[in-house]
């Protein structure tokens, strides 16, 4: 199964996403925003940073990206899944590809802290019930209307909540996935928690899951 | 012929601001007598066009599709004589 770590300029969880797939079973190979051919690949990850400078919104610059015409057409043709995490996940609602958008954290300031996620989507995530991962972020404050809360709800498309708001989150979400479910976005960090040396090893169940997921939902060839 | 623009760009009202919020606070504090603060952003640029009609309408697209996420925030238009 082959994985692919997209860099754009200023991203800066890239080695330890990179690690994290190889960790988890995963062929992995870094793939920089200009690339365009990604379809060689079981799962695209958008790993955390800054992604351009973060100027204009967070996000809003890396959806132009050559890489990201490619990522839409990744999606359309249900060849693998894809996940944002963090700063991967704001450019992902920049781009129209999960609903919904990032402002400051309510508290105003930067905030990195190990939290506790209640998961709510069980098909994915295969009986696991809670996860301790690391939050990072300026601006993980997920703004979405009640009308989409209420459809993501029904969908069964919140994939976590936090068991404890930190930073202002529509009704505590922490991720998301699209209509598909090929789709997911998440601002924790599952790489920061996936080797022996680290706190929590609960990164490794969100991969896992993933790749569960892909060999059951993707017109991967086995 | 090219023709100027600014656009500025800000919350929608529902929208919670902590920038807005934290810098009226601080005016307060230094005694100014102010409220309602809004922070936003400006941007401005020249379009070559044929008319200010189609200049308009690109000024319009970058503010729609890249200076502003619909989610967030509105935006304003304004073609300045220079």
């Amino acid at each position: 199964m082959r994985a692919a770590v997209v860099v754009f300029p200023g991203t800066n969880c890239d080695r330890e996403t990179f690690e994290a797939l190889k960790a988890s079973g995963l062929e992995t190979d870094y793939l920089w925003h200009n690339w365009t051919s990604i379809d060689v690949y079981d799962l695209v990850v958008l790993p955390g940073g800054f992604s351009y400078g973060d100027y204009l919104r967070p996000g809003a610059i890396a959806r132009f990206s050559p890489v990201m015409n490619s990522v839409e057409k990744y999606v359309e043709s249900g060849r693998g899944i894809l996940l944002g995490i963090c700063n991967g996940f704001q450019i992902l609602t920049e781009a129209g590809l999960l609903p919904g958008a990032f402002l400051r954290n309510e508290c105003g300031h930067f905030i990195c802290k190990m939290v506790d996620l209640e998961v709510k989507a069980h098909e994915v995530f295969a009986n696991v019930k809670r996860l301790k991962l690391y939050i990072a972020h300026s601006d993980g404050n997920y703004v979405v209307d009640e009308k989409t809360v209420e459809l993501l709800e029904d969908e069964k498309r919140i994939l976590f909540k936090y068991a404890e708001n930190p930073n202002g989150s529509s009704h505590s979400i922490a991720g998301v996935a699209n209509e598909n479910f090929c789709v997911f976005g998440m601002m924790p960090h599952p790489e920061r928690s996936t080797m022996p040396y680290h706190e929590s090893n609960d990164g490794l169940k969100v991969f896992s899951a993933m790749r569960r997921w892909i060999n059951a939902h993707t017109s991967r060839k086995a | 012929m090219k023709y100027d623009f600014v656009i500025h760009v800000k919350f929608a009202p529902n929208i919670f601001d902590p920038q807005a919020i934290t810098i009226e606070k601080n005016l307060k504090k230094m005694s100014y007598p102010v409220e309602n603060l809004k922070a936003g952003k400006v941007f401005e640029f020249s379009v070559q066009a044929e008319s200010k009609a189609l200049a308009f309408d690109i000024a319009k697209d970058v503010a729609k599709n890249v200076l502003s996420n619909p989610v967030l925030e509105v935006f304003e238009v304004e073609c300045v004589e220079r």
